[in-house]
């Protein structure tokens, strides 16, 4: 059990003293004053020293003595009245803490537990700022966030005009100004003219013109091919089957009923005119005459120009600013819509299309400009 | 230069805490030109705003004004009071002083 001594003359605080002390489970021992004190001090070693103020001589030169002779030992001054700067005074003198009265057992408790645990105030100069570290964290963090943002937006921009760029790559302009039909033929591009009245033979690989046949009787509107021949229609309402070789050789004419003709295609079986006065698409036989199978109503709102292949027909919409594919045994149900990026401008008029593989390929006249351009079609 | 050094002895320091209540005390347990951290036996409300008196290395510092942040207690009964120097000015102060202190 640890032993507390307890310097005081007054047998009233001794008595409270005692009974506190007690009750805590420390064992005390009195003196009557300093030299009684620093007597019993050699005998009984205490754990810590207690010092009733008001009474001779004063507690700092008791103080002073008792750490003499013991400097480590903790002294704990009890103060008759609670006053702060006596408190600080004695503590620099050495005291480990000052208690004030009226004591108590809750009051001393603490300061008694305390006595014998003591070290050096720690004096810094920069005590680690989590908070601000955590800000400055948090707002660097937030600026790369934002500049990343802004770099893969700028890449993602970048790209989409690259892509944008790359498409207009297929768009090309053409040195003649009203084109009106385009087809493929042996490794050259047809694209036939109305103003000029002349079908231009084009390089696919840099789409120079490598040769031009001029048709001096007639006005070509519509231009489509089959395996080993084409058709042209002209601005008088006739059909023409001509061969697919330097001279275009005439096979056969037929009448073209379409009020208003806008394109045709051949799917490889049947024959096929648009006619955009109408919005009706039209099955002919492959015959010379072209005789009518059926015929049906168009689901969007212009036929601008068509195309197809042994599936599908392919629609270009001026209004609608799309590529309409339409399955060929169900022409009036669309299957998919593309917007047709050209039509950013709102001069352009598609005059003709074709399908070459995964392109499909679109004549289109555009304020003074004849214009050629492709687009990837959707997958089915 | 170290940016630490300990006191021989925890600073005894003065806590006013109002005028109702002047006479409080304890001891500086840890101190830089931001923070306080103060063992008392005294207990004292969070956020309350503490007037600190203690001599540092033979420099008086007077109403030091420090906001109670957090509060411990220990097993023994005793307080320790993590303040805050609310003053820019006697943050500044502290900050020479600390400096000087550590240079010698």
């Amino acid at each position: 059990m640890d032993t507390v001594q307890i310097i005081t003359k007054n047998e009233t605080d001794r008595r409270t003293l005692k009974q506190i002390f007690s009750n805590i489970g420390k064992n005390v021992i009195f003196s009557h004053d300093l030299n009684d004190a620093l007597d019993i001090f050699e005998k009984a070693r205490p754990n810590a020293v207690f010092i009733v103020d008001e009474e001779e001589p004063p507690v700092n030169i008791k103080l002073r003595e008792i750490q003499r002779i013991a400097p480590f030992i903790p002294i704990v001054v009890l103060l008759k009245k609670r006053n702060s700067s006596y408190a600080i005074e004695y503590m620099k003198l050495g005291a480990f803490d000052c208690a004030h009265a009226p004591w108590t057992e809750e009051q001393l408790r603490p300061i008694i537990k305390k006595s014998l645990n003591l070290s050096g105030t720690t004096i810094e100069l920069e005590k680690p700022d989590f908070k601000k570290q955590k800000i400055v964290v948090f707002t660097a963090a937030a600026i790369v966030t934002i500049l990343f943002g802004f770099i893969f937006g700028w890449f993602y921009a970048h790209n989409k005009c690259n892509v944008i760029s790359a498409d207009r790559q297929n768009r090309t302009e053409l040195p003649y100004l009203h084109p009106s039909g385009i087809v493929f033929n042996k490794g050259q591009i047809l694209i036939s003219d109305w103003y000029t009245q002349a079908i231009y033979k084009h390089d696919p690989s840099n789409l120079k013109i490598s040769g031009v046949h001029s048709f001096p009787h007639i006005t070509p509107i519509a231009l489509t091919s089959g395996e080993d021949n084409l058709w042209l229609a002209n601005a008088e309402g006739v059909i023409e089957k001509r061969l697919k070789e330097d001279k275009f050789t005439l096979l056969s004419k037929t009448k073209n009923e379409a009020e208003s003709l806008s394109g045709m295609c051949f799917d490889g079986l049947y024959f096929w005119t648009a006619d955009s006065a109408s919005n009706r698409l039209t099955k002919h036989l492959n015959n010379d005459t072209l005789d009518k199978l059926e015929s049906f109503n168009y689901p969007g709102k212009t036929l601008s120009a068509i195309t197809c292949d042994n599936r599908f027909i392919w629609i270009a919409d001026d209004k609608l600013k799309e590529l309409i594919k339409m399955p060929l045994d169900n022409p009036e149900k669309i299957l998919s819509r593309k917007e047709i990026k050209e039509y950013s401008s709102k001069t352009l008029k598609i005059t003709g299309m074709t399908k070459k593989d995964e392109q499909i390929w679109f004549v289109a006249e555009d304020k003074k400009k004849g214009l050629l351009f492709s687009t990837k079609h959707s997958k089915e | 230069m170290e940016n630490q050094k300990n006191h021989k002895k925890y600073i005894p320091t003065s806590i006013i805490t109002s005028s109702e209540n002047p006479n409080c005390w304890g001891r500086i347990l840890e101190i830089n030109q931001n923070q306080c951290l103060i063992m008392s036996n005294f207990e004292i409300r969070i956020e309350k705003i503490l007037s600190l008196s203690f001599e540092m290395d033979n420099t008086e510092f007077k109403n030091l004004r420090c906001r109670v942040k957090k509060i411990t207690r220990d097993s023994d009964g005793y307080f320790y009071y993590d303040t805050i120097l609310v003053d820019s000015l006697q943050r500044s102060d502290m900050r020479q002083k600390i400096l000087q202190i550590l240079t010698k």
